[in-house]
């Protein structure tokens, strides 16, 4: 084992600054392995300690959906799909297991046999995390689907907060340094937000599905990616980043400040420094992983990996015995490769001095200050933004190579001429963008003659602003714009008295049409951009009244465009009055019609129940009538029993349409109150939330509607 | 005077006072008249419903029979081998607990009680075997599950309706009566116990919870109570815990208990009733049900402790007094035990398991005349359900004062009322043991393990005979058996280390 990077790794480091430098003598090391027999689900693997003053012990689950306990004969029969697992310390000096299935939590205490708590989550629970948020006490957090809930020792629900989109994973950390844990989510959506308390401060974009987060250090937490990405983030700032080819299952740190366990889904194990991402030891194990946790026995930690076919090896870290002479090869090697580059460059070179005067004319030289421009091009007739690529001296382009993270499949998109001669100067490549999000555009372009079989290699970078997809509408254009019938109004802080650099940094305009949004009334009206081509936006600023209008149709957007406003000029806390009519009248269609969906449930749950408890004793009945050698009666029962079964699946299947179209709702309205809550920002927003929670649970439905619009101060 | 006028009640308030001088069937004809007459009578139509209610009103508090059904296809347990002590199904086996020599075990290998519960418990096995197992009208278990029994007691009391349904289920509009306050909670028991129709009593207690904005405890009572009969335990866990926080009633408690006790969780039926206690003191139902819960986990002591506190609260509980005495019987303390049978006598109870449990204690206590006397008055008074109990306890005694053929003879008198007495058999083994007649005793104790297998008394004397016999393979797996019944038999012990060279040699 040596501490090698795999070529398919690329890193990127954003501060040069070196963390602690700690001892790097130290390793992986498997000290045991054993197998439970069972194949294990995936990402449903915990340590716990289950009886008082007793050892640390694995809990997972198996794809039969039944708790395996290591060291127990027994395993936990939940009646329920089980999606994660947890370990709390809500018993006397030991842990009870946290069991999310699709529709509820469970707490059940292993020692006495007892349930401690069983509560409803409409819509399941995907992960679980344990600890203390903030100021409020420990609990035990659920992810759900657009909601989180927290819930105490007792089982009382003492936190939730909505969210976005579904939450995959989660952790508790300290992201700002200062002494409070926040609750840090990750998202299928590629957001992971941070929550302080229950108001969201902070959402960082990343370019693709978060599948885990951890907590690191103060200050510092990692993360991974569906794409294979790991880094960390370091006082709200991305510290360094890897991208792999494989799959992350678990990142842990370990006990020592500075280190990090990263475990992959194909089998690897890595320790890792938590500054840079470099590689200490390297360990693997020989099948898929299913997940891996840290136990304690006594005084040393062990990292316990556990594969998907139920085979279970143990690391801890030792100090290492070859890792001198493995760091003097790496030396060696790098220095070479140093040797072998600037040996290369000098052969060049000597090349360049012997050619003679006509041979360097027959070369198709390019002129020494030639230039390539990138800049942004409004096809207004078509909607469409492009990048537009110009290189002067009339040089032809032979081809165009784009990295940007998020905006096209993949992670590069590249553009190359139909054949040689219809090579030119100018190209246009167009932007098709599905997201609010800044970008940078890292643009290589190949320069080169017809018939030159050498290429000129320029490089540019561009920023993509935040709201690329709309653009400043022109008078000759009116008829692309579509009057929206949602806005919203707020009034203008003091602090944002200049509107023009923000329109300036956020959106596609040209430099010397910003001076106009300084005015002290306006209207601006622009044009929306494929593929939001039939989507308007206006901004109606009225200094006077010290007012602003926006209006959109759509709410997301809308939603980020307020966040993005305040987040610019600093603003912590904004007021807003929304007006939304087919987001309002959809909320109500909701709220009347959960009451009536949840009665039919109770309804269909009896009939099921009342059908199962007949074919149970049909069942009976017919083993009666096979012990007393009855067959006739037998038979006759087992003909029932078949017309019964059928009849209860047929409940079952009732039951299940209802509660996916009543959990839809609910995912629904969910999502409805995060939009509402950030069109507002700060404390405003926070308020949304808390009020909607307090009239849904007091069955308030009426007054919703007028928080979602005029907020929840009023 | 021969003018004075008499008063006579007439209409409504007749069938009023009838009800409630509990005249059920006179308050109910009553009703029948008046709606001949107006139909639209809902006072009369409520009325007529509780009579019809009451006279089938069961005590869900005691109302725990669990069939096979129950018992062996739902899947309510979350932890089917859960800590000894903390679970019914593995009570605790240790050292402390009770002897089965000196305390007997039921057919399903559990110690004897101080009385007899609906609710019985299988210690082992598959569906199978316990399908196998012979049932007959003594057994204290329904035949396959408890909705059959309920179908049959609905049934039979709408037959004995002269003209027919009263009420049509399928036309009535459910969701505006239930609503009603003033007939609804009549409706639902009427459907409840009468109708013995759970989901369309699920349906009304629902409307009608809704009705009062989820803020009465009754409705939640009764929600729960439609849950455990559908066996639906978590949602009747969360109504009552939900009823619990609006007003505390020992029925509430008791019925949170009973749905812990359905998923195997006695440690938590253990803490609700602590809590009952802390709002009732001393109730005799939640001390009782603790004890209950203690001695189906295996702690007696803390199940007599219990009971008296029972008996310091109310005096005349019969259930207290008997299983006290019991554990003082086995206990090796007979004559407190006879005090103990001697106030049940008191109180007017007269039955022969009383009277052969008095004699018995006097037998024990070397006090020979009355025990005669009980035994005889045991004797003269038993029915055919308890014959075979009463002659092997005969038999027992005169083992005990060494006439060993009027022994056998009682032996074989119990064995004619009850061919599977399985005590009986194996006492009769072991008297042609004695005589010399080992095939006889084998036969005997065969019988008896087949009938009884959980039993010590079979197994380990079979074993004996394979012992002697030199069936070594037949006796290890014989005693191991003995052995999970009584873990501390050392005779058991001492056979099991005497075969072990055998079979370690190989």
């Amino acid at each position: 084992m040596d501490g090698d990077r795999t070529p398919e790794e690329q890193i990127e480091i954003a501060e040069s600054d070196q963390g602690p430098q700690l001892d790097d003598n130290v390793e992986l090391a498997n000290v045991f392995s054993y197998s439970l027999d069972q194949r294990i689900m995936e990402g449903c693997v915990i340590s716990a300690i289950l009886e008082p003053r007793g050892l640390e012990t694995i809990v997972a689950v198996s794809v039969t959906n039944k708790i395996i306990i290591k060291d127990k004969e027994t395993s936990l029969n939940i009646t329920e799909t089980i999606r994660c697992i947890a370990a709390a310390p809500f018993g006397d000096g030991y842990d009870c297991i946290i069991i999310g299935t699709d529709s509820s939590v469970i707490c059940y205490d292993v020692h006495n046999n007892l349930t401690v708590f069983r509560n409803d989550v409409p819509d399941g629970v995907s992960c679980f995390v344990y600890g203390k948020l903030g100021e409020l006490d420990e609990a035990i957090y659920c992810g759900g689907n657009c909601c989180i809930w927290g819930f105490d020792k007792t089982g009382a629900n003492t936190y939730w907060t909505v969210t976005g989109d579904q939450v995959t994973t989660m952790c508790l950390s300290d992201y700002d340094n200062d002494g409070e844990t926040e609750l840090v989510i990750g998202s299928p959506d590629f957001e992971i937000r941070v929550f302080k308390n229950d108001l969201m401060r902070t959402e960082l974009m990343e370019t693709d599905e978060i599948t885990c987060l951890a907590h690191v250090a103060n200050g510092c937490f990692a993360y991974s990616l569906n794409n294979g990405t790991i880094g960390t983030y370091v006082l709200k700032e991305r510290q360094w980043r890897i991208k792999s080819k494989s799959n992350v299952s678990k990142i842990f740190n370990f006990e020592e400040e500075g280190l990090m366990v990263v475990v992959w889904k194909q089998g690897k194990v890595d320790l890792r420094f938590a500054h840079n991402g470099e590689v200490l030891s390297r360990d693997s194990v020989s099948s898929h992983v299913a997940s891996a946790s840290v136990s304690k026995k006594g005084d040393e930690s062990f990292i316990t990996v556990v594969c998907l076919d139920g085979k279970v090896k143990g690391f801890k870290i030792q100090r290492a015995q070859n890792g001198s002479i493995d760091k003097t090869q790496q030396l060696i090697r790098e220095f070479g490769q140093k040797k072998h580059n600037l040996m290369m460059e000098l052969s060049n070179y000597e090349q360049e001095e012997q050619l003679a005067d006509v041979e360097k004319d027959r070369d198709f030289r390019i002129p020494v200050d030639t230039e390539v421009a990138v800049v942004f091009v409004v096809n207004t007739e078509l909607q469409l933004l492009s990048l537009r690529v110009e290189a002067s001296h009339n040089i032809p382009i032979r081809g165009v190579l784009i990295f940007a993270e998020g905006l096209f499949e993949g992670e590069s998109y590249i553009w190359i001429p139909p054949n040689e001669y219809q090579s030119r100067s100018v190209i246009d490549i167009p932007l098709v963008i599905d997201k609010d999000s800044t970008n940078d555009l890292h643009t290589k372009v190949f320069l080169g003659q017809v018939d030159s079989n050498k290429l000129m290699v320029m490089e540019n970078t561009r920023i993509l602003p935040k709201f690329c997809r709309f653009t400043l509408l022109r008078e000759e254009y009116s008829k692309f714009f579509y009057m929206p019938t949602a806005y919203i109004q707020f009034d203008i802080n003091s602090r944002a008295a200049k509107l023009s650099e923000w329109v300036q940094e956020s959106f596609t305009i040209d430099a010397s049409l910003v001076e106009m949004f300084d005015e002290p009334e306006g209207e601006f009206k622009f044009m929306g951009l494929r593929p939001k081509h039939e989507k308007s936006l206006m901004f109606k600023i009225s200094h006077s009244e010290k007012t602003c209008k926006i209006y959109h149709d759509k709410i997301e957007t809308m939603g980020a465009i307020v966040q993005s406003y305040a987040s610019f000029y600093q603003i912590q806390n904004m007021e807003s009055v929304a007006h939304f009519p087919d987001v309002f009248k959809e909320a109500d269609e909701i709220l009347e019609e959960i009451d009536p969906m949840t009665e039919v449930r109770d309804r269909l749950t009896a009939e099921l129940q009342e059908r199962q408890a007949a074919v149970k004793e049909i069942i009976i009945r017919a083993e009666d009538s096979i012990a007393i050698d009855n067959i006739p009666d037998a038979r006759k029962f087992y003909i029932r029993l078949k017309a019964n079964d059928a009849a209860a699946r047929q409940a079952a299947q009732l039951r299940w349409n209802n509660q996916e179209r009543c959990v839809k709702s609910l995912r629904r309205l969910n999502k409805i109150i995060e939009n509402c809550s950030r069109l507002r920002v700060g404390e405003p927003g926070r308020q949304i939330v808390v009020s909607c929670r307090s009239a849904i649970a007091d069955d308030n439905k009426q007054i919703i509607t007028k928080i979602l619009q005029y907020g929840a101060s009023v | 005077m021969s003018g004075e006028s008499v008063i006579e009640f007439t209409g409504f308030i007749k069938a009023c006072r009838l009800f409630r001088e509990n005249r059920l069937a006179e308050a109910e004809a009553v009703c029948t008249n008046l709606l001949r007459k107006n139909p639209l009578d809902q006072a009369t139509w409520a009325l007529k419903m509780q009579c019809l209610s009451d006279s089938t009103y069961v005590d869900e508090l005691e109302n725990e029979d669990m069939g096979l059904a129950e018992t062996f296809l739902d899947q309510n347990v979350i932890a089917p081998n859960a800590r000894p002590g903390t679970s019914f199904a593995r009570p605790k086996t240790s050292a402390k607990g009770v002897n089965p020599i000196l305390r007997p075990t039921t057919n399903a290998g559990r110690p004897l009680s101080g009385v007899v519960r609906p609710q019985s418990s299988f210690k082992s096995g598959s569906m199978d075997q316990a399908v196998r197992t012979a049932r007959t009208a003594k057994t204290a278990r329904a035949v396959s599950s408890t909705s059959a029994r309920n179908m049959r007691l609905g049934t039979a009391s709408m037959a004995a309706g002269a003209d027919g349904e009263f009420v049509n289920l399928a036309r009535l509009n459910i969701d505006k009566y239930a609503a009603d306050p003033q007939v609804n909670r009549q409706l639902f028991e009427y459907v409840f116990y009468y109708l013995n129709d759970i989901r369309v009593a699920h349906q009304i207690a629902g409307t009608a919870s809704k009705a009062a904005g989820f803020e009465d405890y009754y409705w939640k009572n009764q929600l729960a109570k439609c849950y455990l009969r559908l066996g639906m335990l978590q949602d009747a866990t969360k109504q009552l815990q939900s009823s619990l926080e609006q007003k505390k009633l020992i029925e509430t408690f008791a019925l949170l208990s009973k749905a812990y006790n359905r998923v195997d969780q006695p440690m938590a039926a253990l803490k609700t009733y602590s809590a009952g206690l802390e709002v009732f003191p001393e109730n005799v139902t939640m001390l009782t049900g603790m004890a209950r819960v203690q001695e189906a986990l295996g702690e007696y002591d803390e199940s007599v402790k219990l009971y008296k506190r029972v008996l310091d609260a109310e005096s005349n509980n019969i259930e207290a007094i008997a299983c006290v005495a019991t554990t003082y019987y086995y206990g090796g303390k007979p004559e407190l035990a006879m005090r103990y049978y001697r106030r049940i006598l008191q109180m007017g109870v007269s039955s022969p398991e009383l009277f052969l449990n008095i004699g018995l204690c006097c037998m024990a206590a070397q006090q020979f005349d009355f025990a005669l006397s009980s035994i005889l008055r045991a004797q003269s008074t038993m029915t055919d359900d308890v014959a075979a109990d009463v002659w092997y306890n005969i038999g027992q005694i005169l083992v005990d004062i060494g006439d060993l053929v009027s022994a056998a003879r009682s032996f074989r008198i119990a064995l004619s009322h009850d061919p599977d007495h399985s005590e009986s058999l194996v006492n009769l083994g072991i008297l042609k043991h004695r005589e010399g007649k080992i095939d006889e005793a084998r036969s005997l104790y065969s019988s008896a393990t087949s009938k009884n297998p959980y039993m010590f008394e079979g197994n380990y004397n079979l074993g004996l005979v394979s012992f002697t016999q030199g069936k070594y393979h037949e006796c290890r797996e014989l005693i191991e058996k003995a052995l999970a019944a009584f873990p501390e038999h050392e005779h058991c012990k001492k056979i099991l280390n005497h075969l072990k060279p055998l079979y370690e040699s190989i």
